[in-house]
């Protein structure tokens, strides 16, 4: 039995407030003799995304916000872009001034009419061959400056990681990635700081808003939990 | 020792305050033609020997694989361990067909062995363990159950579809065999058969089995 899916590419609705996460977890272990409760980490994680949303207008994506109520439910894979947030390494911070937000605006300064700037793409290179499911990544800097800290997010392979400890030793960062590599990472693969993400949505309901007024539609939240494909 | 075991060793004589290591069971189901390999644990497990053991913790924590507890035998009896495996819904194939695709490879179950291994995780490993897997039990699986029910989850009905694997380990048969089995059931029965008085020779026996030690 082979398994066919289909990944579908996130529309532009843009949510107005999100967050990453490398979920682990923690089993109950009991209690010692000294009463202490005891908590075993559980090997492994999967990241999460929280996503919350606000009234969509009446501009483009009112169609697509129809289309999104209905295949974010039913278990169908989207590869989420993490939007702009102290999550992910800024322009500002490697040094390109003159960018508020997100992305990359015309010459004149101006962003599209949809108020979006262009999207961009930094990355780094990896340094080493490391394999799937351990936890450490070496990224070749070259003239990037420095920037990356921890809480940061890297991708790889839309998979998206968090940057749970990291140390420079000259140009080249070791990583501690948390949830663990999902994918082998040979030297000089692309390790973007403008991450995506396979995800499937935890609770559909909790998503859908209903059609109003004046086209307008107030969009709920959604919980995302990363596809292991 | 095996390597399992020093390491676990070196951990406890350290008297180590925080977890440093977690041990999880892993599956091997060998079914005709298809091997099973699954972890206790979210993602997916690589071991030394170049396999790779599928976590079946799901995102809310929950175990899709119940898997019974392990009795060491010496009680000489042979417990029936059950398997169980909830079908969700994948995108592409629903839990409905995966599970009348599993029903009708049922007979690729009977007699193959399943077994367990310990795996030792180390902080810092992530999922490579670089400890080899220690052997823990093998067991013979016998045949299989398929469930299916209808449970309401919030406001709306929901079909829920489980497989049951049942397996018998070692002992299995054992009274079958002329001095076979040890049990106190047994010896008691045989000296019925024989009609001599009821022998207390292996009373000492339940007392064998899962000793727990506890370490002052």
């Amino acid at each position: 039995m082979t398994i066919s899916y289909t990944v579908y590419d996130w529309p532009s609705v843009k949510p107005s407030r999100q967050l990453f996460y490398a979920g682990g977890a923690a089993i109950d272990g009991g209690f010692t003799s000294g009463g202490a409760r005891m908590m075993f980490p559980e090997p492994g994680g999967r990241g999460v995304l929280n996503l919350e949303f606000d009234y969509q207008q009446n501009h483009d994506p009112d169609p697509l916000v129809s289309w999104l109520c209905t295949m974010i439910g039913n278990g169908n894979i989207f590869r989420i872009p993490i939007l702009q947030s102290p999550q992910l390494v800024s322009l500002n911070d490697l040094g390109l001034s003159g960018t508020a937000g997100a992305g990359v605006p015309w010459n004149n300064e101006q962003p599209w009419d949809n108020s979006q700037n262009w999207a961009d793409e930094v990355f780094a290179v990896s340094s080493e061959n490391v394999l799937e499911g351990s936890l450490y990544v070496h990224v070749e800097f070259g003239v990037l400056p420095l920037v990356l800290r921890h809480g940061h997010l890297i991708g790889h392979d839309d998979v998206t990681y968090l940057v749970e400890d990291i140390e420079y030793n000259g140009t080249v960062a070791t990583i501690k990635v948390n949830p663990p590599l999902r994918n082998d990472i040979p030297q000089g693969d692309m390790i973007t700081f403008r991450p995506k993400m396979l995800a499937v949505a935890k609770d559909a309901q909790s998503f859908r808003g209903i059609y109003q007024i004046n086209d307008l539609i107030k969009l709920g939240s959604a919980e995302f939990i990363e596809a292991i494909i | 020792m095996s390597v399992f075991y020093q390491r676990l060793d070196e951990y406890y004589t350290q008297g180590a305050r925080e977890i440093r290591a977690v041990v999880r069971r892993c599956w091997h189901f060998a079914f005709v033609g298809y091997d099973v390999r699954m972890f206790d644990g979210q993602g997916k497990l690589f071991t030394e020997d170049g396999n790779e053991w599928l976590g079946y913790v799901d995102a809310d924590k929950r175990k899709l694989l119940t898997s019974p507890r392990m009795s060491d035998g010496r009680d000489g009896t042979a417990p029936t361990y059950e398997f169980t495996l909830s079908l969700v819904d994948l995108p592409g194939q629903s839990a409905f067909e995966v599970y009348t695709a599993l029903k009708a490879d049922q007979s690729l179950v009977h007699n193959q062995p399943l077994t367990c291994w310990l795996a030792l995780l180390q902080v810092n490993e992530g999922l490579r363990p670089n400890t080899p897997l220690e052997f823990f039990k093998e067991l013979t699986m016998q045949s299989t159950r398929f469930t299916e029910s209808v449970v309401m989850e919030g406001n709306s009905l929901h079909k829920r579809y489980t497989v049951t694997l049942i397996a018998k380990d070692g002992n299995l048969g054992r009274s079958n065999v002329p001095n076979g089995t040890y049990s106190s059931t047994v010896q008691k029965e045989r000296a019925r058969q024989l009609g001599v008085a009821p022998d207390k020779g292996c009373d000492f026996v339940l007392g064998l089995a899962d000793r727990t030690f506890q370490i002052p």
